[in-house]
């Protein structure tokens, strides 16, 4: 299936995958980039943050900071 | 101008000419060190500094095209795969990205160049309602609904841990040969498993008839072959 087919033709049977393991993978998996920015209003650097550069499924997130609460 | 960053591979691999990127833009590629980058431009969409402070969604259908432009690249050639969301501010940022993680990024590519995933779905097979007799098929008495709603429990209930190595032991002892690794995760729709393989090779019908047979109550589905998504732990540093 090329780039130009209609999402519409997209048929996960037939491509073998589940729409929901292709949307898990590219979302939640794969090299990610990390780093440091500092965020600044009117000139001023207000809040200097660690920033992972990239997005990710709200489920996944919810499961990271769970497993990284001092309870676990 | 912002960069939508594809995979990694080794340096001198031709972009395949029938892969477009996302928005139809040409795919181009970034050569530093023995590492070539793929990207195409993505002026659209907003960085990950642009996103803080806003509220980011998700386009779905972009991010199936984005998985196809990874496959077409997968069937070609040899690569590391990039997050979906990986954008990047300018291409004098992505040569310093790639000068910075240098020996992280050789290293993975060492360790996956040959290989690739196998990955599937696991589910367990539905318990069939006990016969009921006649006159209460349609019953509606407190007895007989609890029946009904215990087998229907029955019929989605995720295995535990032990059933989940048991599944995992499985596999690996079936399709040992051109296996790596494995790894096993629980999500809502069942179990997936995931095969670090020898690159090209996937498992025939015959091979998942065998594992299926084997996993009495659960059925398999071949998901597909992937990069070796499950199993890179490439986490590069600006």
């Amino acid at each position: 299936m090329d780039d130009n087919t209609p999402l519409e033709q997209f048929d996960p049977d037939k491509e073998k995958v589940l729409l929901s393991d292709v949307l898990d993978r590219v979302l939640n998996t794969g090299v990610t980039i990390s780093g440091d920015i500092t965020i600044g209003i009117a000139d001023e650097d207000l809040i200097y943050c660690s920033l992972r550069l990239m997005l990710t499924s709200v489920d996944k997130l919810r499961q990271e900071n769970l497993n990284d609460s001092p309870e676990s | 101008m912002k960069l939508l960053l594809y995979c990694f591979s080794r340096q001198g691999e031709s972009t395949p000419r029938s892969i477009l990127g996302i928005d139809g833009k040409p795919v181009k590629s970034i050569t530093k060190n023995g590492i070539q980058c793929f990207y195409s431009t993505a002026d659209r969409y907003p960085t990950p500094e642009e996103i803080i402070g806003n509220s980011a969604t998700i386009d779905e259908n972009v991010a199936i095209k984005y998985h196809r432009v990874i496959i077409g690249f997968h069937k070609a050639l040899p690569i590391l795969p990039f997050r979906y969301g990986s954008i990047i501010s300018s291409e004098e940022a992505l040569i310093s990205l790639i000068d910075q993680n240098i020996n992280q990024i050789f290293q993975a590519l060492n360790q996956f160049e040959f290989t690739s995933e196998n990955s599937f779905l696991v589910t367990a097979k539905k318990a069939l309602e006990p016969e009921t007799p006649k006159g209460l098929l349609k019953s509606d008495s407190p007895g007989v609904s609890y029946l009904r709603d215990k087998y229907k429990k029955l019929g989605t209930q995720q295995p535990n841990d032990h059933k989940i190595q048991e599944i995992k032991s499985i596999f690996s002892n079936l399709l040992r040969e051109n296996m790596i690794d494995i790894k096993a995760e629980s999500q809502s729709e069942g179990i997936k498993i995931h095969l670090l393989n020898r690159k090209k090779w996937s498992p025939s019908a015959l091979e998942i008839e065998g594992i299926s047979q084997r996993l009495e109550n659960y059925q398999v589905k071949y998901l597909g072959d992937f990069p070796p998504y499950h199993f890179i732990k490439l986490n590069l540093t600006v």
